[in-house]
């Protein structure tokens, strides 16, 4: 008996030193532009595993007025775990959003992969031609291709190599992929910073992400602070992971709403005042900061907003006030939640997302959340495979409070955390 | 406890044999069909896991063999058995009806519990319908031998094993699973089941009336008969006291007790049954001095007449079916269905498939599905993959095994992954994500997870002139034409979420279709070479790039 509650303390006191030995060494900007130099420039280990097929009818010159990539920037890390085409938060009508539609009218009709000419099996004819559409209808939405996408764009890179313009396009290009679809961040800043070389400017904000998550937050928020345009969810999110959580909220009073608003509007929708979307964000910004009564201030915000500022527009979203309700219990309950004082044994908690109730188990044993298991749901299933992860880093991190939430499956992931905090909560009984 | 065997069957004292043998093939196919059968369903993963001989009966029924293979001019591997049960009715004249046929057992079991007991509707005497079975035959060698495949509508045990699975197997399904996923019954189920009933009913006119007179392969086992070695005598101890004439069970002793040997199936009841010992088989060269009656068959059925008219009306009634069928085949052409994994070509298949419903017994998932008249009266109950129902399993390949005609080929499971039954089409306006309604991936999610692969992400986004991008729109499923094997996984999924549980679609967004250039048939060969070979044709219309360092010299 003493033995196991020996090893139990000094196991949770080794992780506990472990994480925050992590959170808290910060690195200095040269130590972290030499990791950059360092991993950026070492081959990946899939490399010569990986060989390069590209359509025949693919434009290999990818001519300038193409040249729309930075479109991409309009979605993080959330397409690589496949399946949802969520809008994503990127800026409304930011840097490169695709070219207006009129712009390539004259190239005549759409054609969907499956009914071009001659049967079904003809895809679509942009996909298939354009560089920059096949990275962005194929390679993008296919986990499979996100390695041949970049021995594809390593290619164009060596193809193009006296042709200024285009190298340089290249090595964005090549930043933006490793940014967003492997979350390796050394390279992509490597490739960034060989683009920056060339005299482009590469993506601000992205450049801070990097620094930050190589553990540089002071080289990051000096990025941060050149970006004129504020209004952007991801900046004021990366903001306050830098620690300037005031500074965070104060730019939320200038938040005009997720590039959502503006697709609803587009189906028709009814614009909706961006107050309920800002006040969900500044709690999701306490709570991320440990600041719990701050952010149940903000759901109870949230509670006493007119209806139509929260309702949802279409039936895959959810009511704003019921996110803010599960939330503020969560939140409640993280407040009072002490982790080293849970009890061994099982427990459930449930909380509400897409489909209805989510369920969750969470096993403790010698002192730790040994595991966490969604045993009754009613989501769509591929929402709910992109979510789990989340289960899996709440036993790894063991934490409830330092946890990733999917981005694409936010509902769900957020429903699962904030299960496990109330199934974490009757343990501490 | 003879006395009360007696009182209940007391054809069991008469021949005891006979009906122990009876009861034993009768269990036997049973078991076949139900249990062996569903036993599988559990193990199809297994790649040794076979189904045991489940079309055992059906093989053994030789107008299942014959007419296939005249038919589909083709030998059919069932011939074999087929030709093995003819020559033993040498020996013993059309045994197979009175000892082996399933068939024949339960009309026997419905005569004896039914049948005995409502005399209403007896006849007493033969008529026009003696030889029915005959011009029957006729009728169908000679639609067999115009490529129509007619033997499934009559022929013994398919016309059993359709009743059962109609039947019964619904009914097993209900109760053992639930009566909600039921799959639903088409008008042509009906018609084979009242076509079942009717067999059973014609029972109440005469003891096994459908045998005597109706049912073809009987008629092919007689004609076997005509090269018999053993034949029945009556001697001059005969006392006439027509005991014989009551108990035989196919109507084939006449008022002066000599047999119209086509129609004896060697059950040896009126043997037995004689207290003078009268009547003996022996060999047909035996000739017996104390002989009294006049064992030479009165052709008395057979009148010219009835011959004549019978012939032509056979003759008549076969062609015009046939022909009218052929045209009318050409006329459904353009509908096509999706067949089994393993099939052979379409007009083959029609040629070849008996319609005993094997294959829709055992398929795991009920995703075979007898089709009505979809493929005109000729593809009348033939399988076809229902995959709103389910779709077909990886490594399953119980249809091709349990087909007696070969319609469906045996695949191994490498195989059974390749052979192309269809493709999968999206439907655009009905697809969520392509009519920019909502984010979806069902259909990907069940067929990467089935191994195949063969369904992609593709941005659509809302622009009407195909210019996606990169963070508006939806990621839409993009069927890839040289993965997709048309399994209907993916159809499956998207039927029973968007169609039965969330109720947003009338019909699934993703559906299979077969025809020309979606599915590939083979008499034989390899299903994997032709994969190859598509894939290889596909990568024509892709470049292959060499493979170059990660970073460069010209950037270091």
């Amino acid at each position: 008996m003493i033995k196991t509650v020996l090893i139990s303390t000094i196991t949770l006191l080794m992780i506990t030193f472990v994480s925050s030995s992590i959170m808290a060494k910060e690195k200095t900007k040269s130590e972290v532009d030499d990791e950059i130099k360092h991993i950026g420039s070492i081959t990946p280990e899939w490399w010569d595993s990986v060989e390069l097929t590209y359509p025949k009818t693919l434009d290999m010159e990818w001519p300038v007025q193409q040249d729309s990539f930075k479109g991409l920037s309009q979605f993080g890390g959330q397409e690589k775990r496949g399946g949802r085409g969520d809008r994503g938060h990127g800026f409304p009508g930011g840097p490169g959003s695709f070219g207006s539609p009129g712009e390539f009218g004259d190239r005549g009709g759409f054609r969907g992969p499956g009914e071009g000419r001659g049967g079904e099996f003809v895809t679509d004819q942009y996909s298939q031609k354009i560089v920059d559409q096949y990275l962005i209808q194929v390679i993008y939405p296919n986990p499979s291709r996100h390695k041949e996408g970049i021995k594809l764009v390593n290619h164009l890179m060596v193809m193009h190599r006296d042709d200024k313009e285009k190298l340089k396009r290249s090595l964005n290009v090549l930043g933006y992929m490793f940014f967003d679809l492997f979350d390796d961040y050394a390279r992509a800043a490597f490739w960034w910073q060989k683009y920056s070389q060339m005299g482009g400017t590469p993506d601000q904000l992205k450049m801070a992400r990097c620094y930050f998550e190589l553990g540089s937050r002071k080289t990051a928020a000096e990025l941060l602070s050149n970006i004129r345009d504020t209004d952007n969810k991801e900046l004021i999110k990366l903001w306050a992971k830098t620690g300037e959580v005031d500074k965070a909220l104060k730019l939320i009073d200038s938040f005009s709403g997720s590039k959502k608003n503006n697709d609803r509007m587009r189906f028709g929708a009814p614009e909706r005042d961006p107050q309920s979307e800002r006040y969900l964000l500044a709690a999701e910004i306490c709570r991320g900061a440990g600041r719990y009564d701050q952010a149940a201030a903000y759901y109870k915000k949230v509670l006493g907003l007119p209806d139509s500022y929260t309702s949802p527009m279409n039936h895959h979203e959810i009511d704003d006030k019921l996110k803010a309700k599960v939330n503020l219990e969560a939140v409640k309950q993280l407040e009072n939640l002490d982790i080293k004082q849970i009890h061994e044994g099982t427990y459930s908690g449930t909380s509400t997302a897409y489909g209805g109730p989510l369920t969750v188990q969470v096993v403790i044993k010698d002192g730790i959340i040994n595991s966490v298991k969604v045993t009754e749901h009613w989501e769509t299933p591929s929402y709910m495979v992109m979510a789990e992860p989340t289960a899996r880093q709440i036993v790894s991190r063991q934490s409830l409070e330092d946890v990733d939430v999917i981005t694409g499956a936010t509902v769900t992931s957020d429903a699962i955390i904030n299960s496990a905090v109330a199934a974490v909560f009757k343990a501490m009984k | 406890m003879n006395r009360q065997l007696k009182k209940i069957c007391p054809t069991w004292l008469t021949t005891p044999r006979r009906r122990l043998f009876q009861t034993l093939c009768f269990i036997l196919f049973i078991m076949l069909f139900f249990y062996c059968s569903r036993s599988c369903r559990f193990d199809f993963n297994n790649e040794n896991g076979h189904l045991g001989n489940i079309e055992l009966f059906l093989t053994l029924d030789p107008l299942v063999g014959i007419s296939a293979a005249v038919a589909s001019r083709t030998l059919v591997w069932s011939l074999s058995a087929a030709a093995a049960v003819l020559f033993t009715c040498i020996f013993f004249p059309r045994w197979f009806c009175s000892y082996a046929c399933p068939m024949g057992t339960l009309i026997d079991l419905f005569d004896w519990s039914v049948g005995s007991r409502i005399k209403r509707f007896r006849i007493k005497r033969r008529g026009w319908w003696v030889n029915l079975r005959f011009y029957l035959l006729t009728a169908i060698l000679i639609a067999a031998m115009c490529g129509v495949l007619l033997s499934g509508f009559v022929a013994a045990i398919p016309v059993l094993t359709r009743g059962l699975l109609y039947i019964i197997t619904p009914l097993q399904y209900g109760i053992l699973k639930n009566w909600h996923s039921l799959p639903p019954f088409n008008t042509a189920q009906y018609f084979s089941i009242i076509l079942f009933i009717l067999i059973f009913l014609l029972g109440l006119l005469r003891p096994r009336f459908w045998c005597a007179y109706i049912c073809p392969s009987g008629a092919l086992l007689s004609l076997a008969g005509i090269f018999r070695m053993v034949e029945r005598r009556v001697d001059n101890t005969c006392t006439g006291c027509s005991r014989c004439l009551k108990a035989c069970p196919f109507d084939v002793i006449s008022t002066d007790f000599s047999a119209r040997f086509i129609a004896c199936t060697s059950c040896f009841t009126c043997k037995n049954i004689c207290g003078q010992n009268s009547i003996k088989f022996v060999f047909r060269w035996n000739r017996q001095k104390n002989e009294s009656h006049s064992n030479i068959p009165v052709s008395s059925s057979v009148t010219r007449r009835g011959f004549i008219i019978g012939s032509f009306a056979s003759l008549g009634v076969s062609t015009a079916a046939a022909m009218g069928i052929t045209l009318e085949q050409d006329q459904y052409n353009q509908s096509y269905v999706v067949r089994p994994p393993g099939s052979v070509p379409e007009k083959l298949f029609l040629s070849q498939c008996i319609r005993c419903g094997l294959c829709i017994k055992v398929c795991p998932e009920n995703s075979l599905q007898p089709i009505g008249l979809e493929c005109g009266i000729n593809g009348i109950w033939t399988p076809a993959v229902k995959a709103d129902i389910a779709g077909c399993k990886p490594f399953c390949s119980n249809c091709g095994q349990a087909c007696p005609t070969g319609a469906i080929r045996e695949l191994i499971p490498e195989e059974k992954k390749a052979a192309r039954i269809g493709f999968a089409v999206v439907d655009k306006d009905r697809c969520l994500p392509y009519s920019q309604k909502e984010p979806c991936g069902l259909c990907l999610e069940a067929c990467s997870s089935a191994g195949y692969n063969a369904i992609e992400y593709i941005r659509i986004g809302p622009e009407s002139q195909g210019i996606s991008s990169a963070g508006s729109g939806f990621l839409a499923p993009f069927v890839s034409p040289q993965k997709c094997i048309g399994c209907g996984l993916c159809q499956a999924r998207c039927y029973s979420v968007m169609v039965n549980d969330k109720k947003i679609l009338d019909r699934s967004a993703i559906q299979i279709q077969a025809g020309p250039g979606k599915e590939d048939r083979l008499t034989a060969g390899s299903y994997l070479a032709v994969q190859a070979e598509r894939k290889k044709t596909a990568d024509q219309n892709q470049i292959k790039a060499p493979q170059i360092d990660y970073l460069p010299d010209f950037l270091k």
